[in-house]
């Protein structure tokens, strides 16, 4: 890109210089100033790690073994040096993590050297200039929202040494329960013993008084989370106003409150609903003592928005506040799917099975119990007691004319946003069952030949060690396919885009010479297939197919061929490295690693045969390599004396990928043995092709949060 | 010149590396041809290509890579 002409040329290497510069394994990643990494225990599985950068900010989270490798990004050590410290803690080749994690990080900007992306930066400048009129208003239509700045934190900051913190006291609480439990007493009594209800003179007024209380109302909601926030010393990242589905609302960015404890999470997911009850509980009070003042009507209309709000927000199957209080009380993520998912399939098998039940399967169960009761109560208690609430206004708009029962479905909306959210979400859900019910029953119709399938693929020779699972995904993405006789199945030169195996009938594999002949090369009758090197050397196909007589076919598109066959079909070409690849599974420090990083450690290292009582490294001499016993038993002998046996699966050396250390102790093989070798260059071949590979950035990037607003 | 990917006659090579293309396996991206000092605040500019061959197989590295040996 740039040229610099003129230069004493000094005898630098620049090559090596620049195969350094690039070399990411030797890189020493260190947290940038200011990243904090706050480490949460959990009562179910190991806890979890929240890393925050405060250049964005951005919030990731990790597992607890995530979070003991950030634990060690100080700098000190270079990525192979992780791998290797945690190849000693954990006995697992765990470069696929360590790289995945320095990767993310590094990409994320949560390292001390900045991360800067060229390419996407000149992509969003070009786009800019393309349509940067109207930008702002489209930004709007599709995010609906419109946020304020940094500057709110100042805001919640002042109001909150100014006063706000005073809630947050215990003189403050049991000030603030009386008139939420008094104020409820009394806005009862405003309703059955001075019967007020909702309503205007006019129904413009209803609709625009109604609309500004709900914002009040909202705004109360989140001012009660934002000083909770604050309380928590973390920080309002921005504030705003948007279209929740329609909804007019106002909203807070509390996605900091993830760095702190989960008492402090539930305390600012409360102080929302809490600021809310107690203020319509000081209407319902304010109107019980003043019923003939002005305002009182006012007053009354806020309290009955305000109410309607933090009921709505703590209903737990509503992903609201009620919600997030649930999911740290019980300290368990994803607790709504889980619930479900175990209400719906654990359950009666373990009721039908009499399986006993954990403590887990109690908290999930009871989440699912509790919710669905508090919903249908919640719904019961609207209907029952909004009814002499709501009733004057609803009946007269609706007798209003089109305009009234307009205005009045848009007043449900609003009041109901949330509820009508998830609806939705329930209806969309609905019809994903309905989908996957009706594909089930088809598969059930199908079940005798999709068996055939199955067990035609699995016998077929060219698969070896095909996993059950496997076989049983094959059976069901199979498709029957039927072709008259004379019909051409596949065309030579054509593109291979299927894998085929002959359930009945015959076909011929012809091959087409230029000068328009036609070549049987063979014919092929049941249980035979075709169709699979294309396919695997992604080349066009290499010879016609065509039905000799009416024949059936089982097909398998190229996505399932590819992910679920692929690896298994063993083709004279392709035999040796399925095979390196089966061996490199088989071994305990490399179970984990995926089909992808596992070819590339079979790739990059190398087996070794040895014979009884050969010493395969030497007490004294320098190492570069790493062991791991395949099969057979090796002696690990020191000063002559035997310390340990090493047998398949254990492995040692694991130093040497980094340094020229003397070995230790010598180890003699006892039995015939057969060893996986990697030394220090396939080593680093391996971080580097790891660290070049997107495709464990992108599972990486499946670890970032949402944010929580 | 063959496709890196599928062995068909390439049409193009890949801006970044210099491997064969063919139209099935064309990608693009963005490619910088020149960058300079310039405008009121003598930030750093570009000229780019918007659009050039990719292959998808190689990676040109997003961030820039201090290369101190060129100072001397």
């Amino acid at each position: 890109m740039t040229t610099t002409v003129g230069v004493d040329v000094q005898p630098t290497d620049i090559w090596a210089a620049l195969d350094s510069a690039l070399d990411l394994g030797s890189l020493r990643p260190k947290l940038a100033d200011g990243v904090e990494v706050v480490r949460f225990e959990t009562r179910w599985g190991s806890g979890y790690t929240m890393v925050k950068n405060p250049r964005g900010p951005a919030y990731f989270r990790f597992s607890a073994e995530d979070g003991e490798i950030i634990d060690m990004l100080d700098g000190t050590r270079t990525v192979r040096e992780l791998v290797v410290d945690r190849m000693r803690d954990s006995s697992a080749f765990e470069f696929d993590n360590v790289v995945d994690l320095v990767a993310l990080l590094q990409e994320g900007d949560f390292l001390e050297e900045r991360w800067v992306e060229t390419y996407a930066l000149v992509g969003e400048r070009l786009d800019s200039a393309a349509g940067r009129r109207g930008k702002s208003f489209r930004r709007f239509l599709r995010v609906q929202t419109v946020q304020v700045g940094p500057r709110m934190h100042d805001f919640v900051d002042f109001t909150y040494r100014w006063g706000g913190r005073y809630l947050f006291t215990a003189y403050a609480h049991v000030v603030l329960l009386t008139v939420l439990f008094g104020g409820a007493v009394l806005f009862y009594l405003d309703v059955h013993d001075k019967h007020f209800a909702i309503s205007s003179k006019a129904l413009a007024t209803s609709f625009g008084l109604l609309f500004v209380l709900d914002l009040a109302a909202t705004m109360i909601h989140e001012a009660g989370h934002a000083l909770a926030i604050r309380h928590a010393d973390r920080k309002v990242l921005a504030a705003g106003f948007q279209l929740y589905l329609g909804h007019p609302a106002f909203f807070i960015d509390s996605a900091d409150i993830m760095m702190s404890t989960p008492r402090e999470r539930v305390r600012q997911a409360w102080y929302g609903p809490y600021s809310g009850f107690v203020i319509a509980g000081l209407c319902g009070a304010l109107v019980w003592f003043f019923p003939d003042a002005g305002m009182a009507q006012t007053l009354f209309n806020l309290a009955v928005l305000t109410y309607v709000t933090a009921a709505m927000n703590l209903i737990p199957f509503l992903e609201l506040d009620g919600y997030w209080i649930c999911m740290d009380v019980f300290q368990t993520t994803g607790l709504r799917q889980r619930s479900l998912a175990f209400l719906r399939h654990e359950l009666p098998r373990k009721v039908r099975t009499r399986a006993a039940f954990t403590r887990f399967d109690w908290v999930l169960l009871g989440f699912g119990v509790i919710g669905a009761i508090f919903t249908v109560i919640a719904l019961l208690t609207s209907y029952l007691f909004w009814k002499p609430v709501f009733g004057a206004l609803v009946t007269k708009m609706w007798d209003g004319g089109v305009t009234g029962r307009v205005l009045l479905l848009l007043i449900i909306a609003f009041v109901l946003g949330p509820l009508v959210h998830w609806i939705f979400d329930m209806l969309r859900s609905l019809q994903r069952r309905i989908r996957f019910l009706v594909r089930r029953l088809r598969f059930k119709a199908e079940l005798s030949w999709r068996r055939e399938a199955g067990e035609m693929i699995s016998n077929l020779p060219m698969l070896t060690m095909l996993p059950l699972d496997s076989l049983n995904e094959l059976a069901g993405r199979a498709q029957l396919r039927q072709v008259s006789g004379g019909s051409i199945v596949v065309r030579q030169g054509g593109s291979a885009s299927e894998f085929f195996v002959i359930r009945s009938g015959r076909v011929n594999v012809i091959d087409e010479t230029p000068d328009g002949e036609e070549d049987v090369l063979r014919s092929m009758g049941p249980g035979e297939a075709f169709g699979e090197l294309a396919l695997l050397q992604g080349t066009p196909r290499t010879a016609t197919v065509r039905a000799e007589v009416d024949t059936e076919l089982f097909t398998i598109d190229k996505g399932s061929f590819d992910r679920l066959l692929a690896d298994s079909v063993t083709s004279p070409e392709l035999a040796p490295s399925v095979s390196a690849l089966m061996s490199v599974w088989s071994m305990p420090p490399f179970r984990h690693l995926s089909a992808r990083d596992s070819h590339t450690v079979a790739e990059a290292g190398r087996w070794l045969a040895v014979l009884p009582d050969i010493d395969v490294v030497k007490a004294g001499e320098q190492g570069d390599a790493y062991y791991v016993v395949g099969s057979g038993h090796l002696s690990v002998i020191e000063d002559d004396s035997f310390i340990r046996d090493l047998g398949p699966g254990d492995y040692f050396g694991e130093v040497a990928l980094l340094l020229d250390v003397p070995r230790t102790a010598t180890v003699r093989s006892r039995t015939p043995a057969r060893l996986f070798v990697l030394d220090r260059a396939a080593f680093n071949k391996v971080i580097a092709t790891a660290f070049r590979s997107g495709a464990l950035r992108v599972t990486a990037a499946d670890r970032m949060i949402q944010e929580r607003t | 010149m063959d496709c890196w990917h599928c062995r068909k006659t390439a049409l193009g090579a890949c801006r970044f590396c210099g491997r064969g293309i063919c139209e099935d396996h064309t990608e693009t991206r963005p490619f910088i041809l020149s960058v300079y000092r310039g405008g009121a605040g003598d930030t750093p500019r570009a000229l780019v290509v918007e659009d050039a061959l990719h292959c998808g197989k190689c990676t040109p590295r997003p961030s820039p890579v201090e290369l101190s040996e060129l100072d001397s």
